[in-house]
């Protein structure tokens, strides 16, 4: 692992990217912690990220965490020359859980909308879990509500459904 | 590229056909295309009709034609020029620091245009013909002096946090100016307050985490979900999902039959056939009122119950005899030489053949095969496709004293029986009693099939009649002392999955897996030992890499613990490599009722192993309960309350739905 920072250092990897969130709060990462999201890494191989990355649909709050999470995964890649914090694997895990534990509905989606739109697959997975996990005994009713859906079925549609698998709608 | 007509004049000397050098026209470049039209009025009206320029587009819509690149220009960057866009043909390049032009150098065309300053927010958009009809660039008149659109996008968010929006200018290429400011607002404000509305396909990666349970619900909240949920690829990646690991909501929950002996004959009256639903024991009374067929109800499982309760009026043979469980199928019998399968689930229910019993019980081991038990490049000859009638397969396998297994297979279309397959037994060395017989219920893992057998022919009831009467063997003296086999339990697998890519299509042969002797059958001589019971079969999975590959694990029943013992297997599954118990649940916290004797290592017994549940029932003396393997714990104890449950005659038979007996049932 040490091996691995050293040489990351050495190509450049120690590198700072400005990430600027929609309200224009800004965050410093090294370019380790920032290529964990696809979308910056393919800035940094355009070399289009001098001036700093606009965020324009994250919220500085909603970045904080992005980041939090991204330095957390990010192992050792620790930026001013830190001691070095190898996470293991359990506190990694601990970590994530209180990360998406604690949160509530909307900030929650904005967490998943940051992590679809900055391709951070590993965010993107726990953040969906967490919500699959919250839906479990929801009707469809408060499906729609929760994930604001239009019903666009007919009564009678509905209603067919409904009979198609009754035993799974006996609320 | 040469102009098409040298190409030609070389080919022949008396010409191509007009139409042959349209075709090649069609394939050549632009220039080349304009000095083609201008070599004869035939060929300038079929270049400039219509039909042509169609022919070219369409032959771009199937694809890319790299003839469309044309070459690089570049430019050592020394000077402030750069170029903005270049699709199709147009070049918009920046002259100077608010200046620019629009150029297609093919044809000449130049027109300079005013550029704000430079700035990383603005991207320029260059619209052609080709990008379609309807955008307001077109290429079909010619008197269309300039045939693109420019347009300039700006991403913007207001000062006071209010929606984001879309600023858009185009320019007007007669004025070469550029027009007013459009402002679109986003549609999705990922303002600080409300709560965001999720896309579709995350809503969708959302459900695929969920259970099949919570799917249902999902499937019906509106069309677009519906369709997508439907779909083939989402089957295939929830099937994925779930092979690392139990689904505990798709145990659906437990038929049970109470009994009591009768006044009148020697033997049992039956209660009516009843189901309770997992995790619901508080509605036992309201599922029983559905049971009793009141209100036109819906319910499938009810109704399966009720149908059998219907049939069967006479008290003694209201009995249910269920003789496999697997993937939402039920195998029943219903008289000496009839059963039925059903599933209660989609309530398909089919009359079958079923051989007479013998007297030591079922003299077949009943094998269920599902649409689940396939996939990843295992073919079980059952898929969950709507067109397919019948979803499952029927195997009865025996197993004949150390040579031999026969497998028949039952015709699901007719109800009987296809002809006896008979396998050699491989490897099956001079350990093996003269008497084995098949004791638990089958695993089907990777197409091969696993059961779980007992060298001297004596099955759990055997046991339980030789453990009373060991309890008097002060008494008896030990007349029945004799000494034990070295290895006593077995495994037989058989292949039962159909290789379609050989020209045989046989299966392969049975093999047989011996138990290590810690595991051994009960003796007299005093030493740690387990009855049939005890040992349960049932799938597994290890992590491999990025995946997780399925084994086979056996669950041996303690008194105070569960021990998981996880095999290691060969040979495509075939042989046992090495075995090991890996893991133990703890059952000492498990409540039971105060007056309940201390639990004896015989008297636990594991009933059941749900495949993708992952629940498992046991019974303790006279308790049973319900453990969750993927939580590794007991979640249930004492089903039922206790009151019916503590019955020890009773029949009990857990419900466990298959992936595929629901899935498909989703109309789009």
């Amino acid at each position: 692992m040490a091996a691995a920072a050293a040489e990351a250092t050495i190509d450049g990897g120690g590198k700072m990217i400005i990430l600027i969130s929609a309200d224009g709060k800004r965050f410093e990462v090294t370019e380790a912690v920032a290529s964990q999201s696809q979308l910056i890494s393919n800035m940094i191989e355009d070399d289009c990220t001098e001036n700093g990355v606009r965020l324009p649909n994250v919220d500085g709050d909603i970045l904080t965490m992005v980041v939090d999470y991204c330095n957390m995964h990010a192992g050792d890649a620790a930026a001013d020359g830190d001691t070095t914090k190898a996470s293991s694997t359990e506190e990694l895990k601990k970590f994530d859980a209180e990360l998406v534990q604690a949160l509530e509905n909307p900030v929650l989606f904005k967490l998943i909308l940051a992590a679809n739109f900055l391709n951070i697959k590993s965010l993107l997975d726990m953040t969906c879990q967490r919500v699959a996990d919250m839906m479990s005994g929801k009707t469809p009713e408060q499906m729609r509500e929760t994930f604001s859906i239009e019903n666009d079925f007919t009564p009678e549609e509905e209603a067919a459904i409904r009979q198609e698998n009754a035993w799974a709608f006996d609320d | 590229m040469k102009p098409p007509s040298s190409s030609s004049s070389s080919l022949s000397s008396r010409g191509l056909p007009i139409d042959v050098i349209v075709e090649i026209a069609e394939r050549s470049d632009p220039i080349t295309l304009l000095r083609c039209a201008a070599a004869c009025r035939q060929l300038r009206r079929a270049i400039s009709g219509e039909g042509l320029r169609r022919e070219l587009r369409l032959r771009n819509a199937a694809g890319f034609v790299p003839v469309l690149l044309r070459g690089f220009y570049y430019q050592p960057l020394h000077g402030a020029h750069g170029f903005l866009q270049e699709p199709v043909g147009f070049v918009v390049a920046r002259t100077g620091s608010s200046s620019g032009k629009v150029c297609n150098p093919m044809t000449g065309y130049v027109l300079p245009i005013p550029l704000p300053r430079k700035d990383l927010v603005t991207s320029y958009l260059l619209l052609t013909a080709d990008d379609g009809v309807g955008l307001g660039a077109s290429s079909d008149d010619d008197s269309e002096l300039h045939r693109f659109r420019l347009l300039a996008v700006q991403l913007c968010q207001p000062a006071n946090q209010g929606r984001l929006r879309v600023k858009m200018q185009a320019l007007t290429p007669v004025t070469g100016r550029w027009g007013p400011t459009t402002k679109i607002p986003m549609e999705e404000p990922p303002s600080s307050s409300s709560s965001p509305a999720l896309p579709l396909d995350i809503v969708v990666e959302i459900a695929e985490r969920s259970d099949p349970i919570t799917l249902l619900p999902c499937a019906a909240a509106c069309k677009h979900l519906r369709r997508v949920i439907a779909g083939e690829g989402f089957r295939r990646d929830l099937r994925l999902r779930n092979a690392d690991g139990f689904v505990p909501g798709l145990l659906h929950g437990f038929f049970f039959q109470p009994r009591w002996p009768s006044p009148h004959y020697h033997g049992y009256n039956y209660d009516p056939l009843r189901f309770v639903a997992a995790g619901r024991h508080d509605q036992l009374s309201a599922a029983e009122d559905i049971a009793s067929g009141g209100g036109g109800d819906t319910y499938q499982i009810p109704s399966f119950v009720s149908d059998s309760n219907r049939v069967h009026k006479n008290k003694r043979s209201r009995r249910i005899e269920p003789v496999a469980a697997r993937g939402g199928f039920v195998v029943l019998r219903t008289g000496e030489f009839s059963g039925k399968v059903c599933n209660p689930m989609t309530g398909y229910t089919r009359p079958i053949d079923m051989p007479r019993k013998t007297a030591k019980g079922e003299g077949s081991s009943y094998l269920l095969i599902t649409a689940d038990d396939g996939g990843d490049g295992v073919d079980v000859g059952v898929t969950s496709d709507d067109s397919e009638l019948h979803r499952f397969r029927l195997l009865a396998v025996r197993l004949f004293a150390r040579t031999r297994v026969e497998v028949q297979e039952l015709t699901p279309d007719t109800g009987t029986w296809g002809p006896v397959t008979m396998l050699p037994v491989v490897d099956a060395d001079h350990y093996l009693h003269p008497h084995p017989v098949l004791v638990r219920p089958p695993v089907v893992i990777a197409g091969v099939a696993y059961f779980l057998g007992e060298m001297s022919g004596r099955d759990d009831q055997t046991y339980q009649l030789l453990l009373r009467m060991s309890l008097d063997r002060e008494s008896l003296g030990r007349q029945y002392h004799h000494s034990p086999p070295s290895y006593s339990y077995f495994i037989l697998a058989v292949d039962v999955s159909i290789r379609r890519d050989g020209e045989t299509g046989t299966r392969a042969a049975a093999t047989i897996m011996l138990l290590p002797t810690e595991l051994r059958a009960p003796s007299y001589t005093g030493e740690a030992t387990v009855t049939p019971g005890q040992l349960l079969l049932a799938p597994s999975s290890w992590p491999d890499g990025s995946g997780r590959r399925s084994s086979l694990a056996l669950l041996v029943g303690r008194s105070t613990q569960v021990e998981i013992w996880t095999m290691k297997l060969i040979c495509r599954g075939m042989a046992l490599l090495r075995m090991a118990c890996t893991k133990v649940v703890d059952l000492t916290g498990v409540p039971r009722s105060p007056c309940s004797p201390p639990v004896s290592e015989s008297e636990v017994a594991l009933l059941w192993s749900g495949d993708a549940s992952g629940g498992v029932v046991l019974r303790l003396g006279g308790t049973v309960c319900l453990l969750d393997r993927r939580r590794r714990a007991v979640v249930v104890s004492a089903l039922g309350d206790g009151e019916e449950f503590v019955e020890f005659a009773m029949c009990c038979c857990p419900y466990e739905v298959g992936l595929s007996s629901w899935v498909p049932s989703i109309s789009a």
